[in-house]
C-alpha cells in the first residue's frame, strides 16, 4: 500500500486491511468489531463485509452480535434482490408493445447478469439506459404503470430533462420503488462528452432476453466515469469497492485489460479508467497489470494532478466514522472535490448562471419557485 | 454481575464514558448517556440484568444526549443517536428514559432478522408460551404485565422473536412501557408490580415503566415452544368471548402482526402457514385483567 494511503490513520487501515484480506477478520477483537459494524452500516459497507466472511467461511468463528448482524443483513440483501427481480418484471410488463432495446444498468444489471460482485450489495433504485429517441415512449409507458415524477414545469424539472444524463426519479405510486431512466451514462454538460449509443450498441443479451446490458468492460467504465466524473466521493468507498470486485472478476480473463483500455481509448475515457484502477490497487491492492499505470499509460494525468488526486480522493473516499466528524483534512479534500466535480459536470459560465438561479431560489418561498 | 451489584461510582463513569454493557438476551447492548432522568432509574429498572463489557461485541450501540447546546438554556430536550444522524424527534429531558427505550426498540425492529418478529407480547408458563399480537392499544402490554405478576415469565411486552430454525420463541424481556389507566390498574392488581415514576404528556400519554421479574430475566436465554396465539379484544361493555380462529384467519392476522415478515421470501411464508396449522389461534374479547387472566388460564390448562 501508498505511503499515502497508510498515512489515513490506524482506524482506516484496519477498514482497508480487512476490505484487503478478509481473513483477517478474525484478528479483530470484539471492541473493533462493534465499532466496524457500526462504521460499515453507516456506509453501505455491512452487506460486502457479510458476503466476505460468508465467502470465507469465516463467520461461526465471529463474536455472536457479529454473527447475527451479518446473518441479518444476508436477509436484507437476498430480499432486496428477490425484489429486484420483481421489479424488473414490472417494468417489462410495463413495457409490452414497445420495441426500443433497454439496457439495465448499475446493480440491476450486476443482479441479473448474475455476478459475484451483486453479493452484498444492495441495489435500491433501478437503472436503466433507453436511446434518446426512446425516451418520451418509455417514460410514458411507465408513467401509466404507476412510476410517477416529480413536478413537471419547474427549473429543478427543466434543468434535469434537459441537461442531465437522466430524467428525474420516477417513483412508483404503490410499491414506492424507484427507477432511474437514463439517455446517457454522464450528462450532457459535461466536458467529458460520452456517445451513449456506442455503448448500448456494444450492450449484450442478458438471462432476461427482454434486458441488455454492458459489456464487462462497459460496465467497468460506466462505473468509473460514475465514480470519478459524477458526483461526490464523500464517504464512498464502496463504489471503489465495486470496480475492486468487477476488475478481480472480469480480470480473470486476461484479454479484459487489453480490451478495456482500448475501448476507453476509444471512447476517450481513459482518465477516469485511470483513476478507477489506480485507486482500486492503492487501496484495495486490486491485482491489476502495472503496465496500466505506468508512466506511459494510457489516461495517467501528469505528475502534479496525479500527486493531488492521490493525496485528495483517499481522504474523501474513506467512510465517516460514527459520532466522529470528519477531520478537517477530510472536509477539505472533500471540498475540493466538489468543485472539481462541478467543474467537471459543466461550462464555468452555466455552473454560474445556474448558482446564481439556485441561490436565488434558496430565498424564495417554497411556493413560488 | 448484575447492574444491581454495581457500585454507583462505576455505574456512573460507564454509562457517562465509554458505554454500559448490557446483556438484554438475545442482544448485547451498549448505552451512553449523561441524562439525569435515565441515570436515576436505570440502575434499577435494569437492576437484574447482566452487564458485560467491551469484550463482548455489541448488537446496538444506543447514546442519548441533550441535541442542542443552545436550547439546554432553554428547555433541555433528550435525543436518542444510533450510529449517525438520529431518526428520532427530541423529547423533554423528562421523557429521555422514553426516548432510551424507543432507540433500543427501533434497533430491533429496523435490524434484526435473526428472527421473524411480530408486534406482540409473549409469556410462558410450564415451558409453553403464549403469542399476543397487537397494535398499540388493544392491550397486549397490559395482558403480558398482568400474566407476569400472576408468575408467568414474560418473554416481553413489544416483540415476539420467534427463531425459524429453532421452531421456537426466543425470550427477549425488557421493561414493559405501561401507558395511561393501566398503570392505576396493574398497581391495584398487585402488590409486586415495581413502578417507575410516571412521565406525563409523551407523545403515548402517561407512561412509566413496570420492571419486568426477576424469574423473567433470569431465565432470558431458555426458549420455549409456541402454544397459543391470542388475539385481544378489550371490550369493557361486552361479555367475554374466546373464539378459535381458523388457520387462514390466524396467518392473516398474524402477518399484519408481524415487523419483517416480508424479508424472508418463501422461507416465512411456509414457516408461518404450518405454525398456524399446527397452533391454536383465538380470538378473546375480554372486560377486565381479571376475566382475561382467568380465560387464558382455561386455555393453557
Amino acid at each position: 500500500m501508498s505511503s499515502r494511503v497508510s498515512m489515513l490513520g490506524p482506524q482506516n487501515d484496519s477498514l482497508l486491511a480487512i476490505l484487503r484480506s478478509p481473513e483477517r477478520m478474525v484478528e479483530l477483537t470484539p471492541s473493533q468489531w462493534t465499532e466496524l459494524m457500526r462504521r460499515t452500516r453507516l456506509n453501505g459497507l455491512i452487506g460486502r463485509i457479510a458476503s466476505y466472511a460468508a465467502e470465507h467461511g469465516l463467520i461461526e468463528q465471529l463474536p455472536p452480535a457479529v454473527q447475527r448482524q451479518i446473518r441479518s443483513v444476508a436477509v436484507l440483501i437476498a430480499s432486496n434482490h428477490r425484489m429486484l427481480i420483481w421489479e424488473m418484471d414490472r417494468i417489462k410488463r410495463a413495457l409490452i408493445g414497445i420495441d426500443a432495446p433497454v439496457v439495465l444498468l448499475k446493480g440491476a444489471a450486476y443482479v441479473l447478469g448474475e455476478y459475484r460482485l451483486a453479493e452484498g450489495r444492495v441495489c435500491s433504485d433501478i437503472d436503466i439506459l433507453v436511446r434518446r429517441e426512446d425516451l418520451e415512449t418509455v417514460e410514458r409507458a411507465l408513467h401509466e404503470h404507476g412510476w410517477l415524477g416529480g413536478e413537471r414545469g419547474t427549473y429543478d424539472d427543466r434543468y434535469y430533462r434537459r441537461w442531465m444524463h437522466e430524467i428525474p426519479p420516477l417513483r412508483h405510486r404503490e410499491r414506492l420503488t424507484v427507477v432511474d431512466l437514463h439517455h446517457n451514462i454522464l450528462p450532457l454538460t459535461a466536458r467529458l462528452k460520452i456517445n451513449a449509443n456506442a455503448f448500448i450498441d456494444n450492450s449484450r443479451p442478458s438471462p432476461d432476453p427482454r434486458f441488455s446490458i454492458f459489456a464487462p468492460v462497459d460496465l467497468l467504465i460506466h462505473s468509473a466515469v460514475h465514480m470519478m466524473y459524477d458526483g461526490d466521493l464523500n464517504g464512498r468507498l464502496r463504489d471503489l469497492l465495486d470496480i475492486h470486485e468487477m476488475l478481480n472478476e472480469f480480470g480473470e480473463d486476461r484479454a479484459f485489460y487489453t480490451e478495456l483500455m482500448s475501448r476507453a481509448r476509444r471512447r476517450r475515457v481513459q482518465r477516469p479508467v485511470f483513476y478507477a484502477l489506480y485507486f482500486s490497487a492503492e487501496m484495495l491492492g486490486t491485482s491489476i497489470p502495472p503496465a496500466l499505470w505506468d508512466a506511459g499509460a494510457g489516461g495517467r494525468p501528469n505528475a502534479l494532478i496525479l500527486s493531488i488526486m492521490s493525496r485528495f480522493v483517499p481522504r474523501a473516499l474513506i467512510p465517516d466514522r460514527p459520532d466522529r466528524k470528519p477531520t478537517r483534512r477530510v472536509r477539505r479534500a472533500r471540498f475540493w472535490l466538489f468543485v472539481r466535480s462541478h467543474w467537471l459536470r459543466m461550462p464555468p459560465l452555466m455552473l454560474a448562471r445556474h448558482l446564481l438561479i439556485k441561490a436565488v431560489m434558496g430565498l424564495l418561498p417554497k411556493k413560488t419557485r | 454481575m448484575t447492574l444491581a451489584a454495581l457500585d454507583g461510582r462505576a455505574f456512573d463513569q460507564m454509562i457517562e464514558g465509554t458505554g454500559l454493557y448490557l446483556k438484554t438476551n438475545p442482544f448485547v447492548a451498549r448505552i451512553t448517556t449523561d441524562q439525569a432522568p435515565i441515570k436515576r432509574d436505570f440502575k434499577w429498572l435494569y437492576g437484574d440484568y447482566e452487564v458485560t463489557d467491551e469484550n463482548e461485541a455489541a448488537d446496538m450501540v444506543v447514546r442519548v444526549d441533550n441535541p442542542s447546546l443552545l436550547r439546554g438554556l432553554i428547555g433541555k430536550q433528550a435525543l436518542a443517536y444510533v450510529d449517525a444522524p438520529s431518526p428520532f424527534t427530541p423529547l423533554p429531558l423528562s421523557q429521555a428514559p422514553l426516548m432510551l427505550e424507543m432507540a433500543l426498540n427501533w434497533c430491533v425492529a429496523m435490524r434484526v432478522y435473526t428472527y421473524l418478529t411480530f408486534h406482540s407480547a409473549v409469556a410462558e408458563r410450564n415451558g409453553k408460551a403464549i403469542l399476543i399480537p397487537g397494535a398499540s392499544g388493544q392491550g397486549k402490554t397490559t395482558l403480558s404485565a398482568s400474566l407476569m405478576l400472576r408468575g408467568w415469565r414474560l418473554f416481553s411486552d413489544e416483540f415476539g422473536l420467534f427463531d425459524m430454525d429453532l421452531g421456537k420463541l426466543v425470550p427477549y424481556p425488557r421493561p414493559l412501557s405501561i401507558k395511561n389507566e393501566s398503570i392505576e390498574v396493574l398497581k391495584n392488581f398487585s402488590q409486586a408490580a415495581k413502578f417507575t415514576k410516571s412521565m406525563t404528556k409523551t407523545p403515548k400519554g402517561t407512561l412509566a415503566y413496570l420492571r419486568p421479574s426477576e424469574e423473567s430475566i433470569a431465565r432470558s436465554n431458555e426458549p420455549a415452544d409456541l402454544s397459543w396465539f391470542v388475539f385481544p379484544e378489550f371490550a369493557p361493555d361486552q361479555e367475554p368471548l374466546l373464539t378459535r380462529l381458523e388457520p387462514g384467519r390466524a396467518m392473516f392476522g398474524l402477518t399484519r402482526s408481524s415487523v419483517n415478515y416480508d424479508k424472508f421470501g418463501e422461507k416465512s411464508f411456509r414457516i408461518l402457514a404450518d405454525l398456524v396449522e399446527q397452533v391454536p389461534a383465538y380470538n378473546m374479547r375480554y372486560p377486565d385483567l381479571d376475566t382475561a387472566g382467568a380465560m387464558i388460564d382455561e386455555l393453557a390448562r
